[in-house]
């Protein structure tokens, strides 16, 4: 399909760009199998299928080529904006929500990414309390839904440092890109899936999980993504 | 092809058994009972920062014995973690004693599924057992056996209640049921690591694999030791590859995979009554860690501290045994016992003013032994009810200022007791940055115990604007040291991730051991201090060195800090023993020889005097010559600098 591959092309570009902070790229030096260009794909339609891919979003007008380095055209960039959140934001629900193994959240982010209406990538990211980062750690591009967070559309899940005191809720994710900080705090029991509760805020945050009672950074709050666990008190 | 299911090397000489668990679930506890020996047991984790040897008693043949630090993971997080892990690695056991926090299940089996996968025997003993019954937890332990394949015990240890059981447990130990399968790309980096481990190894390979897999880099030296260079490199490979793979980092995906197994047995053995348990316990736990009342419960619990041990122990006991029942009643009958007989000089060895007898053993007996000891009880009552742990909440963002976090108060108030066994404590924080400023600041400023009973009693005595001129200057030179230190020791401060006890009520019988065994502790390394100190004196009187250090340090202290040249005396035996200089400073104060500017001034400078000498030697063990010895640089220029200060503000004042 011609317009998946220019998604493809415009996603890949969008990657590249992130790594290193750049606004063109060099299309000589693109890799053959990064973002959801399929690895076996390629082996049969031959390996320069990047290149074809972007030369094709050139013609459709959302990449300019310019001395052998390619840019967004404008439309170009919301575009690919639009996408890698699509992306990202399937990913997450893949990964947080749904729990499907690790070899399945790619493939399946790389198909929701064609799919998922704007409405639809709204809803998922306010279910989700409008994640900041994908499980990979790389940024959401956020959306419309995002500036009208907390105002009128009432998330499902929310950041642990806005809980209610006293009540319990269930992790749903930690966006920490600290690995440590993560084997750490799973070794204490937290992980997606535990019970938590806020005990106070200040002087600072103590929460408890079993019968475990943890004092913790007020950062770390901030990395925690809770859902209320309706009921139980 | 051989395969060995358990890499266990088979008949080792020495067997031992290995106590481990998560922090403050009772082990030193657990260990007393089994050996009669007693470990300190207090209710804050990480009181066992140095692994503890005892024999089992009435064991045949002896067996020994090991009281391990607490740790939550076996993948260590930090360097307690580490020993205890290590431990795993190079000591051959007969069994493994997990001991666990009954209300705590699923920490514990957490610990459990690792030691299952080591392939060690082990028996899980449910300890704390009391308080799961408060909370009306209930555990099917038969089905827990079951599932795990290994004897399960309940046990409530300090009252020793099922204790008894442990010692037939330890002869049931299994290799636990290894029954625990990640997902299938794990499993497969698993093997492939697997199959670069050769050798015979005290755990099993895939346990070994399991933490390799999930970036445990404390490994490096062990792995350089039993890999050969190609299987490094392509145990690499396979980590890096699996991680390329993985969206999520592979310890905490390999931790998330076992919690969830975790709770699937959880789910066939452990019940929770619904209803809140609710008691005295929680309301005095809720006060101490609030914004507002939990200051002022830490006032409250300074100003008992203040009554308990500067008015009663460092004035009553201490007037007391100083001047009645030493000053009236023994010394003057040894003093005329000595001179009736001896030549003047060696008499004056026993008692005269540099004598064992009426310096070493007055100040070690009467001054300071009823301070500590005072101390001793008040401390270890506030340990037990777990009121340690939350000061960390309310102090927090203080010691975010200097690059800490909360934990570090811990080691700072251990060393109002003794700085030498802080120094120790400080393993408990995570990065070396932070250990090595919570070492400058106990070696520079933090009074231990003896001193600062004498220093309270000394300043109860005048106006309350000394104490606070004191108190003042002390807490600004820490908070300077501590910026400098945190500004230029260079890497990261570490989270603020601290577990809280429960609060309990203290028992009575603890606290008595536990005093006992630090008095004793403290004899042991205090009394031999200060006779040498009085022996030095001495010699250093008769031999007319002392005049001539008095000279040569006149610049710096009468000079510069305005004080009688006799303080000198203080100050060098203040080298060997902080406390034992303030009871110098003491007497030089009630012989008159003082003025209030002057005493402040002088205890100003000896509170932030260089370290003692048991304390010097721990700095150098802990940190090494190099950051010891300028630490003690530091830390006398501190002193220096902070009397000078002293002495400029009294005089605006
Ligand atoms: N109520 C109750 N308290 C207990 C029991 N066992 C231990 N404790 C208390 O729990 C606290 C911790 O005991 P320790 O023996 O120091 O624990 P530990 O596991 O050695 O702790 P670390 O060395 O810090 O890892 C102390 O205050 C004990 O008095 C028990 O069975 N019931
Ligand atoms: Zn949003």
């Amino acid at each position: 399909m011609k317009k998946e591959k220019i998604d493809e092309a415009l996603e890949l570009l969008w990657m590249i760009m992130e790594e290193g902070n750049l606004n063109k790229v060099e299309i000589s030096t693109l890799p053959d199998h990064m973002g959801c260009f399929d690895p076996e794909l390629i082996e049969k339609v031959g390996k320069r299928d990047t290149i074809a891919a972007v030369n094709e979003a050139e013609k459709a007008g959302y990449v300019v080529i310019e001395n052998g380095r390619a840019g967004y055209t404008l439309s170009g960039e919301s575009r690919a904006r639009d996408i890698i959140r699509r992306h990202r934001l399937a990913e997450r629900l893949l990964s947080d929500a749904l729990a499907l193994p690790e070899s399945e959240i790619e493939p399946g982010a790389c198909k929701f990414e064609h799919i998922l209406t704007e409405g639809v990538t709204d809803s998922v990211c306010s279910f989700l309390g409008h994640p900041p980062m994908c499980p990979h750690n790389k940024p959401i591009p956020r959306g419309k839904c995002c500036e009208r967070f907390s105002s009128e559309i009432q998330p499902l899940v929310i950041r642990l440092k806005d809980a209610e005191i006293g009540v319990f809720y269930k992790i749903i994710f930690m966006s920490s890109k600290n690995t440590h900080r993560l084997q750490k705090i799973s070794g204490l029991g937290l992980v997606p899936g535990s019970s938590i509760k806020v005990l106070q805020r200040k002087p600072s945050f103590v929460v408890q999980t079993g019968e475990t009672i943890l004092a913790i950074d007020d950062e770390i709050v901030d990395e925690i993504y809770v859902k209320n666990e309706s009921g139980k008190k | 092809m051989h395969d060995h299911k358990s890499g266990r090397k088979a008949a080792d000489t020495v067997q031992d058994v290995i106590l481990l668990g998560n922090p403050n679930v009772g082990k030193s506890v657990i260990f007393s009972l089994l050996t009669g020996k007693y470990a300190i047991v207090s209710n804050y984790p990480g009181t066992t920062i140095e692994v503890a040897y005892g024999t089992i008693l009435g064991s045949k043949p002896k067996t020994r014995i090991i009281d391990t630090p607490g740790v939550n993971n076996l993948i260590p997080m930090s360097e307690d973690e580490k020993v205890t892990r290590d431990i795993l690695l190079s000591s051959p056991a007969k069994a493994v004693i997990q001991v666990a926090d009954a209300k705590n299940l699923k920490r514990a089996l957490l610990i459990s599924v690792q030691l299952a996968e080591m392939r060690v025997p082990f028996v899980l003993v449910l300890n704390l057992w009391d308080e799961a019954l408060d909370r009306r937890i209930s555990i099917d332990t038969a089905k827990l056996s079951e599932l795990l394949g290994v004897p399960v015990i309940t046990t409530i240890a300090t009252q020793k209640w099922g204790t008894d059981k442990i010692f037939h447990a330890i002869d049931g130990a299994k290799p636990g049921l290894n029954t625990m399968l990640y997902e299938k790309s794990v499993e497969e980096s698993l093997l492939a690591i697997e199959n670069e481990l050769h050798g015979d190894f005290l755990i099993s390979r895939r346990s070994i694999a399991l933490m390799l897999l999930s970036g445990d880099v404390s490994l490096k030296e062990w792995l350089s030791k039993n890999a050969s260079k190609d299987g490094i490199k392509s145990i690499e490979d396979v980590v890096d590859n699996a991680s390329r793979r993985f969206s999520q980092n592979l310890g905490y995906l390999i931790n998330k995979q076992r919690l969830a197994f975790v709770d699937g047995i959880l789910a066939q053995v452990y019940r929770e009554e619904p209803g809140f348990f609710s008691k005295f316990q929680y309301a005095v736990a809720r006060i101490t860690m609030h914004p507002f009342w939990g200051l002022l419960f830490l006032a409250l619990v300074m100003y008992v501290m203040y009554i308990f041990v500067g008015k009663f122990g460092a004035g009553t006991a201490v007037d007391f045994l100083q001047n009645t029942f030493f000053g009236e009643w023994i010394n003057p009958v040894l003093v005329k016992f000595c001179r009736s007989f001896m030549p003047e000089r060696i008499s004056d060895f026993f008692v005269g003013q540099y004598g064992l007898f009426t310096m070493a053993f007055t100040y070690a007996l009467a001054i300071i032994l009823p301070i500590v000891f005072s101390f001793f009880v008040f401390f270890g009552v506030l340990e037990d009810t777990g009121y340690l742990p939350r000061l960390t909440v309310v102090s927090n963002k203080i010691f975010k200022v200097i690059g800490l976090n909360g934990k570090a108060i811990l080691p700072m108030v251990l060393g109002l007791g003794c700085g030498s066994m802080a120094t120790l404590t400080t393993r408990i924080l995570e990065t070396k940055r932070e250990r090595i400023i919570v070492t400058v600041l106990l070696a520079v400023g933090v009074p231990c115990s003896a001193q600062l009973g004498v220093i309270f009693a000394l300043l109860s005595a005048i106006p309350i604007k000394f104490f606070l001129v004191w108190f003042g200057m002390i807490f600004f030179i820490l908070l300077l040291s501590g910026i400098l230190a945190s500004r230029i020791i260079p890497g990261e401060s570490a989270d603020f991730i601290m577990e809280l006890p429960p609060v309990r009520i203290p028992q009575m019988w603890n606290i008595v051991l536990k005093t006992v065994s630090r008095m004793r502790w403290y004899l042991k390394e205090a009394v031999p201090l200060f006779i040498l100190g009085t022996v030095l004196l001495f010699f250093m009187d008769s031999l007319g060195i002392l005049r001539l250090i008095e000279y040569a340090a006149k610049p710096v202290i009468t000079g510069l800090l305005g004080l009688p040249g006799r303080t000198t005396e203080a100050f060098i035996v203040g080298f060997l023993r902080r406390d034992y200089g303030a009871a110098g400073l003491k007497s030089i104060w009630e012989g008159g020889l003082m003025t209030p500017d002057q005493l402040v001034t002088s205890l100003v400078t000896i509170t932030l005097f260089v370290p003692c000498v048991a304390h010097f030697f721990i700095t150098i063990k802990e940190r090494g010559w190099r950051s010891a010895s300028l630490i003690f640089m530091v830390s006398l220029i501190a002193a220096i600098a902070g009397g000078l200060l002293t002495r400029m503000v009294l005089l605006l004042l």
